[in-house]
């Protein structure tokens, strides 16, 4: 624990820009300054942003759109950002961009919204490129035939150095497979936004609390959706220690705050 | 998985909730169904003010399953029926599965299905099977689960004998959208406890700020209504 250096800080792993883009007609949401109200009356200090639009549409643009988010609360945001592997060299230069332009901290894929597979061989080059500047990727996870947690590890074993952070920790039908997958292989690690009560439960005796961490989705649930993700930690009775580590210590030894 | 009646009753007690509807897990939901439904059936009449049961049958078992699930219901007392369409290794809309829903309507008990997990147990084949059997009356357990609800509301909207369960949707807006849609009168609290937990259910359905009337239309009224509590 001492080596870590961990600072008590609450960090949300796991936050969405919403804009106002038809495509995204998903869910309603909630506005960015109602999910950063919320996250703040949840005590969340610090969180994780990327698109969402950029996972249907132009990534670039949708980049820039973090990276002004970005200088305008750089204490507050930690921006992500992503890449389209079925663009080949541009998908490699976005990467460049991303880190040297707009300081991103580490990468969000979401393979099956952004159709490819995450075992697919043109992942291979993108993960190359991601693991040389030593940054952390947040797949989602749970989803079949493209977003497994066994398949997102398997590209894990592939890649050693890089930090594999399984967004909703295989969700509500594969959270078994996500925490059999942070059993084999020490780069994964175990997000809870979305995934049910018993699967943190689970997940804290089978992996221990070192490795999972906290996210809510935000504003995908909603007004009231951080509470809601939150409230799933607090009723598991967790201990300061392991609290401290699942809120935001793991996040920041991933992150190397 | 293990659920003991007294970890179940002091979960109630402390979330606040009277009464719930219980079912049988593992081999007695896939398998050993009438041992199941005993069992579920002893602890409803053990503790008849906290629990109603649901009765599981794998329609795989042909006839066996439809006699199974007339002797649940009118020998053993339980209230309704479930269906875990992965778990029991079946497409919620094929055939195997006509029988059983065919005797849930002589018996006029509501169906509960599991819905979410591809590739077997969509929301959209429930809902073939709901169009099919106009009179089968179904509750879409989890409402669509994680990835799935894009194909709930306005699906659902379409037909009147689905009523939706919000257990294990992973965010809240998903059951205000749903009951935006649906109307609050078709739409019912549920925990999936063990494998959720009671108080941060009832809390998702809380943060919603729904009307007076919607919050006791899902947490309560819908069920007492639909089971003649």
């Amino acid at each position: 624990m001492d080596d870590w250096k961990v600072k008590k800080l609450v960090i949300d792993a796991h936050c969405h820009l919403f804009t106002n883009d038809a495509a995204l007609g998903f869910v309603s949401g909630s506005t960015f300054d109602e999910f950063v109200q919320e996250l703040d009356d949840c005590g969340v200090e610090k969180f994780v942003l990327f698109t969402i639009g950029g996972l249907f549409r132009d990534f670039q643009k949708s980049n820039d759109e973090i990276g002004d988010m970005y200088r305008k609360y750089p204490e507050k945001i930690i921006p992500f950002g992503t890449t389209n592997p079925w663009y080949g060299e541009e998908a490699l230069a976005e990467i460049d961009r991303c880190v040297n332009l707009l300081g991103m901290k580490g990468f969000k894929l979401h393979p099956w919204m952004m159709g490819f597979p995450i075992n697919s061989v043109q992942m291979l080059p993108v993960m190359e490129r991601i693991s040389d500047y030593g940054l952390p990727v947040l797949v989602h996870s749970g989803t079949a035939p493209w977003s497994e947690p066994l398949q997102i590890a398997y590209l894990a074993s592939q890649f050693p150095k890089v930090q594999f952070i399984l967004a909703h920790m295989g969700i509500t039908d594969l959270w078994k497979e996500a925490i059999d997958a942070a059993c084999r292989y020490s780069n994964i690690w175990l997000e809870t936004a979305g995934t049910p009560t018993v699967a943190i439960k689970t997940a804290l005796q089978e992996v221990g609390p070192e490795r999972i961490i906290f996210g809510s989705d935000s504003p995908y649930g909603g007004v009231g959706g951080c509470q809601f993700q939150m409230n799933k930690l607090k009723y598991l009775k967790l201990g300061k220690e392991a609290e401290e580590l699942l809120l935001g210590g793991n996040l920041q030894r991933v992150l190397n705050l | 998985m293990d659920q003991p009646v007294e970890t179940l009753l002091a979960e109630m007690d402390e979330a606040g909730v009277e009464k719930a509807i219980i079912c049988a897990i593992g081999s007695h939901l896939v398998i050993n169904n009438e041992e199941g439904n005993d069992f579920i059936s002893g602890v409803v009449k053990k503790h008849p003010d906290r629990f109603l049961g649901f009765a599981s049958v794998n329609p795989w078992y042909g006839e066996k399953a439809v006699e199974e699930l007339k002797r649940s219901i009118t020998g053993l007392g339980l209230s309704g029926l479930k269906l875990h369409p992965v778990l029991q290794g079946f497409q919620a809309n094929e055939k195997i599965v006509f029988p059983v829903i065919e005797e849930a309507i002589r018996l006029g008990v509501w169906i509960y299905i599991h819905s979410g997990t591809p590739v077997c147990s969509l929301p959209l084949q429930i809902l073939e099977l709901a169009q099919k059997y106009p009179e089968a009356k179904f509750i879409m357990g989890h409402m669509g689960g994680a990835d799935f609800f894009l194909d709930v509301p306005e699906p659902c909207a379409k037909v009147s004998n689905v009523y939706l369960e919000t257990s294990l949707t992973c965010h809240p807006v998903f059951v205000k959208e749903a009951i935006e849609k649906l109307g609050s009168e078709r739409v019912m609290f549920g925990s999936d406890s063990p494998t959720s937990d009671m108080k941060t259910e009832i809390e998702k359905i809380k943060v919603l700020n729904l009307s007076d009337k919607e919050l006791n239309n899902v947490l309560w009224r819908n069920a007492h209504r639909l089971f003649g509590l």
